[in-house]
């Protein structure tokens, strides 16, 4: 009887085995508290006072998560920037790490909510920097700027990227930007030429728009050879007829989407007019063709677009170079849009190093040149844009013209911009399809975006 | 008392193999626990909280759930939209899957065709063929301007299909390519049951005068009943949880035309850092299988015929 007592038998090991595996469980998904200081909700964390900077750590490793990076510039980074400035910074490592757009978002979150964000990163100015920095993930830069009198290189910069890109709405300094992606006004001058409109005089407004954009159309029935004009269905085109017609898409207070005022249903109807009903192109994204882009492969005259299409035009068809054109358009008011790419500074008790690694790569004039000529990208800095050797007058026009024009913006940075501009794309798409009208598609689009806005300042 | 003698000797020996069986047993149920069932219960937890990853959660009770239920959001009517979606995506892909597996497999086991082995292998392929790679591969194949499947009707001077950017088409373009890439695993679960039908039954048939379609239908479809359950519902579980192909192909759209209920979770979390809502969402969907799960086993488990 004693024995059958000492006797463990499978229910009783299966138990014991599930309820000693489940604390393990509980204990190792319990959740961790951040590195960051517990902030408000909604509010930025308490800036550190301007004359005041931590002191200097003991040695450590300093992790750089880079999203915008390609093999020449990865070379440069580990071959040459990176051994510089741990020579110049005995004592600190620079550990990089590597990732793209698409798995950027949940890398941070992830990497935050274990304790472990990256030293410095690269983000989105409207996606992830508002909101990182709201929730004391991220540092505020403006006390590192005044210590080390980084101001004389910070006039450098476009204004409109410092001030609109990588400023809080209340004025703080949050990041610093490395790549301009400006929306440009492409158009293909040997098809102008062709139709018999002057390659010289690209569209003004938008009635020359339509009339040049019908000239250029080639199509039978809803098949199109060529389309006239033709982007995405997407809010990041919606917003430039929206700020070209002298259109906002928040309140002056930020509390509430403004798009679904008369100039906003005028450029959402004026552009989905142009598509539906005079059929200068399809109402489907094209796509492309091998390597070539739509632009770059003719089927397409005119249209909005990036960097990347010159990129794409000079790698894959150089024969058609001298037929690009760029420019910036507008209706009440010539505008664009941009964005800019920036480094962010994870808070944390080494915010001094991390500063030292962010300036080596934005401040300083030859690191950063040596980025912009691997990627081949906008720069921020006027000098670096000036020096690059791979700018062409295209190129000057994609920075110089839509920084200053004077509508062009960039999409406001607040805590809500993601989610609410993501939802706007989904009813701008609608107009386009003819689901909804304009009007309706806006006004339901605006119903949404303020049940957002709502739950997120109230911090839901 | 004597009789006691081989009861007491026997114990020990049980109870060292009990032991033995346990430390077998215990790296895979900590695995289990830890890896399957910790971050399950982990997720249930989230899901009455308001969560973004960035700051702790905070405790909403079951608004999330009475949000996505009730609510007036964009996002709970998103949810409705995709649940709608995922269905016609799951009864789409599972009846094509069924129909197209079964045809394989008697191509695969019928008598006059040669190497069988070659021809099964050829069909499996797909399965075995990471879900991503197979996409990017359809989505060349449905490209409107050089895709071959336009090039094909081109040259036969039809008029050329958007596909993919057609919300009418778009839906069964990914059903279509989901077949493809599942319809061998449904072959080899019906070869196996092809192969335990016996040979009798067939002979007994034709000398009642049963022709080849007689016999498929009343002998071989009502042997495979079981089997077809089993794909059914397997094949239900996994085509409610589609994501990859939906993520590479279309990402939910054209306005929504192809948006599935893991997709929407995916963007609520990863792309709205609303990561308690997500993981309500999650468990609703579980529900959903479930109870889809228990229909189809209602469904089918009443004429199971031997």
């Amino acid at each position: 009887m004693e024995n059958e007592k000492r006797t463990l038998n499978r229910r009783e090991f299966l138990t014991i085995a599930a309820m000693a595996s489940a604390g393990a469980a509980v204990a190792a998904c319990a959740p961790r508290t951040a590195v960051a200081p517990t902030a408000p909700a909604a509010g930025p964390a308490t800036p550190l006072p301007p004359t005041t900077v931590p002191p200097t750590e003991e040695p450590r490793d300093l992790t750089l998560l880079l999203v915008d990076w390609n093999d020449a510039f990865r070379t440069v980074l580990e071959n040459e920037i990176i051994p510089a400035f741990q020579e110049a910074n005995p004592g600190l490592t620079v550990l990089p790490d590597y990732t793209d757009w698409g798995g950027i978002d949940a890398k941070v979150m992830t990497a935050v909510a274990g304790g472990i964000a990256p030293d410095v990163f690269m983000a989105d100015n409207v996606e992830l920097g508002p909101k990182y920095y709201a929730k004391g993930i991220t540092a505020e830069l403006d006390p590192f700027v005044a210590v080390t009198g980084a101001e004389a290189i910070l006039a450098d910069f476009y204004p409109k990227a410092i001030d609109e890109g990588c400023k809080t709405p209340d004025g703080k300094l949050v990041a610093l930007p490395y790549w301009l992606e400006n929306r440009a006004f492409f158009y293909r001058k040997d098809f102008m030429a062709e139709v018999g409109l002057d390659p010289d005089k690209p569209p003004t407004n938008w009635t020359e728009l339509r009339d040049a954009a019908i000239k250029l159309t080639k199509r039978t029935d809803d098949t199109f050879e060529r389309a006239g004009f033709q982007v995405g269905a997407n809010f990041q085109n919606y917003v430039i007829f929206l700020w070209q017609n002298n259109g906002v898409l928040f309140n002056e207070t930020n509390d509430r989407v403004a798009w679904n005022r008369p100039e906003g249903i005028e450029a959402l109807e004026y552009w989905v007019g142009i598509i539906r009903d005079d059929k200068v192109g399809p109402v489907e994204n094209m796509q492309n063709v091998g390597d070539l882009q739509p632009f770059a492969a003719g089927l397409k005259a005119m249209a909005y677009s990036g960097s990347g299409t010159l990129a794409n035009v000079g790698d894959f068809a150089p024969e058609i170079w001298d037929s690009v054109g760029v420019s910036v358009m507008g209706q009440k008011v010539k505008a664009s849009l941009w964005y800019a790419n920036a480094y962010l500074i994870a808070q944390s008790d080494h915010v001094e190093q991390s500063w030292k690694l962010l300036s080596s790569l934005v401040l300083d004039d030859d690191n950063f040149l040596k980025y912009t000529e691997a990627m081949q990208t906008l720069s921020p800095r006027k000098s670096i844009a000036g020096r690059a050797s791979f700018m062409t007058p295209l190129h000057m026009v994609m920075i110089e013209d839509v920084m200053n024009a004077p509508g062009s913006h960039t999409t406001p940075s607040l805590l809500f911009s993601a989610e609410v501009l993501y939802m706007l794309n989904d009813f701008v798409a609608k107009a386009m399809y003819g689901e909804l009208t304009p009007k309706e598609a806006l006004d339901q689009a605006a119903d949404a975006g303020n049940q957002i806005i709502a739950r997120v300042l109230s911090g839901g | 008392m004597e009789s006691l003698q081989p009861t007491r000797r026997r114990r020990p020996l049980r109870g060292r193999v009990g032991l033995i069986a346990a430390v077998f047993l215990f790296p895979f149920m900590l695995r289990f626990v830890v890896f399957s069932i910790g971050p399950i219960l982990a997720g249930l937890a989230l899901s009455f909280t308001s969560y973004d990853a960035l700051s702790p959660p905070r405790w909403v009770g079951i608004a999330n759930y009475a949000n996505i239920l009730f609510g007036t959001e964009e996002s709970t009517r998103i949810f409705w939209r995709s649940g709608v979606n995922t269905i016609y995506f799951a009864v789409g892909q599972v009846g094509l899957e069924m129909s197209s597996g079964l045809a394989l497999a008697l191509l695969a086991n019928a008598r006059l065709l040669r190497a069988k082995t070659m021809w099964r292998v050829f069909f499996y392929t797909p399965v075995i063929t990471s879900t991503i790679a197979s996409a990017l591969i359809w989505l060349w194949l449905y490209n409107v301007q050089v895709g071959l499947f336009n090039t094909i009707l081109r040259g036969l001077g039809l008029p050329t299909l958007k596909w993919l950017l057609d919300p009418g088409l778009a839906m069964p373009c990914v059903i279509i390519m989901s077949t493809w890439a599942g319809a061998g695993w449904s072959m080899v679960v019906y070869l196996a049951g092809l192969q335990g039908i016996p040979e009798n039954l067939y002979e007994a048939a034709r000398m009642d005068g049963a022709n080849t379609w007689q016999q498929f239908w009343k002998v071989t479809l009502p042997l495979l009943m079981p089997v077809t359950f089993f794909i059914v519902i397997l094949g239900f579980i996994g085509s409610l949880q589609v994501f990859g192909q939906v993520y590479v192909m279309t990402e939910g759209g054209p306005i929504g035309a192809t948006m599935t209920i893991t997709y929407h979770i995916y963007n609520t979390a990863f792309q709205y850092y609303r990561l308690g809502y997500a993981s309500a969402m999650s468990f609703l969907l579980f529900l959903l299988i479930l109870f889809f799960s228990v229909l189809n086993y209602r469904f089918f488990g009443g004429r199971v015929e031997y």
